[in-house]
């Protein structure tokens, strides 16, 4: 990393944490979600954007940290605290065991087979399997995390504890990206048999892909349902799968400040224009089609060549 | 004990032949050539010998080990990497990122590295890129290393990729046409590269269309047709053999 983007990463985040201060409650509630969907496509971009896996199931493991909280919590008076290696562990096998078969499809195949598990996660929530998942109308009254006394029950508590997570993430990803890991997604997703015959073991690595995304996008589960003290299974539906994806395509894939500029276009800015009702998703549709036909790489495309300043001096 | 070893291994297509009870036997330090005419089943003898392909029938002995139908990584990371006819690199990434590629394997870093830093990923990042260099600098990429590989002339992006499968460490290295498309300039470099990587100890099996750069090169060469070994032996054996001069240099005199 560079002294510029220290820089800019210093500057995003100290607007981060002063933020609320500026903010009613209404929009420190916004922002928090953005925080927290700010993880959840980060962790999708790991799968759509590196590793290039067509996932359009990604609510799934967004919805399955969310649920496993609120269940535990309500169902069985787990502590918040105690839930969150769960909701972090169980989309991570969820994610192994659903990849797995169906890891060596192709881009379109994989898409379609994702969007069936996502239908089938949610209607298994709306039929309250198990009699614990609260049906259609989800769960209600999940109690606030407690560490060491302390309560995060205002809604800035929550706001900070969202934006820590969100740190948590950058860091574990800026970790993949300039890794041996990190490095074989890119190389298996930009050429798949290539990769294979100098020696990356690609289907160990789709899986890998698969397993870390889940676990973040588990962590930031837990995150949202404190955020609402309530889970339902609308919350993780299809459309919510389709919102992450096109987040990562429309802010560039493979991108840290394009996945979040994306988070922030596609939730933020819908959100700063609610007095147009349902107009505004005219001008947003319009706007998306824009983006892609003139900058097909996304608002911030990636860019390559992360590689250590003593191999180009002398 | 050679080194590499086929035996009588075939590959079918449909209802085509493509390779048809293949033997040959290439010995450790050789630059072997493999030549034939167009759809005579040299890049497929490749394919089965990387693992990209599975063959129907035969053996495929590597250092002593059967190799048939195991995964191309696992080939691989036995010590077989190969360049395509076709140029595959990654050509978004950088000349750097590429070469490093070729270090995956030797690279001891865990899954978990890609999650947390430790001293020891410090140290193993740092020993691969100046591996990465050494390679930069043998193939004269250097000032490269930051530039896109996909925007580089053909001559560039072959040495490349050899430069990447070379990183692999091989024991045998796997040219496919690696003259193709090259100018007369960038060919002579590269008889004096493919000479160079020879004497680093690395075994060469090689296809060429160019017979001049074949002859001069290669010390063994078989003479695939339809699939079939028609011919083996020394190039200048190859040369005056009539089987071959019918099936194949032949019909290149006929056509100039």
């Amino acid at each position: 990393m560079n002294t510029k983007n220290i820089l800019s990463y210093g500057v995003f985040f100290a607007i981060l944490i002063i933020l609320p201060f500026f903010l009613n409650s209404d929009w420190v509630s916004v922002m928090t979600t953005f925080l927290i969907y700010s993880v959840v496509s980060l962790s999708q971009d790991i799968v759509l954007g590196r590793a290039g896996m067509f996932d359009m199931g990604h609510a799934i493991f967004f919805g399955l940290g969310a649920y496993s909280t609120a269940i535990l919590n309500m169902v069985y008076g787990w502590p918040i605290l105690a839930t969150v290696p769960i909701a972090i562990i169980l989309p991570i096998i969820a994610s192994i065991l659903l990849a797995a078969p169906i890891i060596h499809l192709r881009g379109d195949y994989l898409l379609v087979t994702t969007i069936g598990f996502n239908i089938v996660f949610t209607q298994a929530l709306k039929n309250n399997v198990f009699g614990i998942t609260g049906g259609p109308n989800g769960i209600f009254g999940v109690e606030p995390l407690k560490i060491l006394g302390f309560t995060f029950s205002s809604q800035l508590s929550i706001y900070y504890l969202a934006f820590f997570i969100l740190l948590l993430t950058l860091v574990v990803i800026h970790n993949l990206e300039t890794s041996k890991p990190g490095r074989a997604l890119h190389y298996l997703n930009l050429d798949s048999l290539a990769s294979e015959c100098i020696g990356i073991n690609t289907r160990f690595y789709r899986l890998y892909a698969f397993g870390l995304s889940a676990a973040l996008a588990g962590l930031a589960g837990v995150v949202f349902t404190l955020q609402f003290s309530a889970v339902s299974p609308d919350a993780f539906n299809f459309i919510q799968s389709v919102l992450f994806f096109t987040i990562v395509l429309v802010g560039g894939p493979s991108s840290i400040p394009g996945v979040l500029l994306g988070t922030f276009f596609m939730f933020v800015v819908p959100e700063m224009f609610r007095q147009f009702a349902e107009a505004r998703y005219l001008v947003f549709g319009v706007a998306m089609i824009l983006i892609m036909i003139w900058r097909p790489k996304g608002i911030w495309p990636v860019k390559f060549g992360r590689i250590p300043n003593y191999l180009t001096k002398e | 004990m050679a080194l590499l070893e086929l035996d009588n291994v075939t590959k079918i297509f449909g209802g085509l032949v493509a390779v048809d009870s293949l033997s040959i036997s290439i010995e450790k330090g050789m630059i072997y050539g493999i030549i034939g005419p167009n759809g005579a089943g040299k890049t497929t003898v490749f394919n089965c010998i990387t693992g990209v392909y599975k063959p129907e029938k035969g053996k495929i002995i590597f250092k002593g080990k059967d190799i048939t139908g195991l995964s191309p990584h696992r080939i691989a990371n036995m010590g077989i990497t190969r360049t395509f006819q076709t140029i595959r690199l990654f050509n978004e990434m950088s000349v750097a990122e590429n070469i490093m590629s070729g270090r995956h394997f030797k690279s001891r870093q865990k899954w978990w590295h890609g999650i947390m830093h430790t001293p020891f990923y410090y140290k193993d990042e740092k020993e691969n890129w100046l591996k990465v260099k050494e390679y930069m600098d043998l193939f004269g990429l250097t000032h490269l290393a930051k530039m896109t590989a996909g925007s580089q002339p053909y001559g560039i992006q072959r040495k490349i990729e050899m430069a990447r499968a070379l990183a692999t460490e091989p024991e045998l290295l796997i040219l496919d046409e690696p003259a193709a498309g090259l100018n007369d300039k960038e060919r002579l470099e590269l008889v004096d590269t493919i000479k160079k990587i020879r004497d680093m100890g690395v075994t060469i099996l090689l296809i060429e269309h160019n017979m001049d750069l074949v002859m001069n090169i290669t010390e063994y060469i078989s003479v695939l047709n339809f699939g079939k070994k028609i011919a083996e032996g020394k190039p200048e054996e190859i040369q005056n053999n009539p089987v071959v001069i019918e099936a194949y240099l032949g019909k290149e005199e006929e056509d100039e």
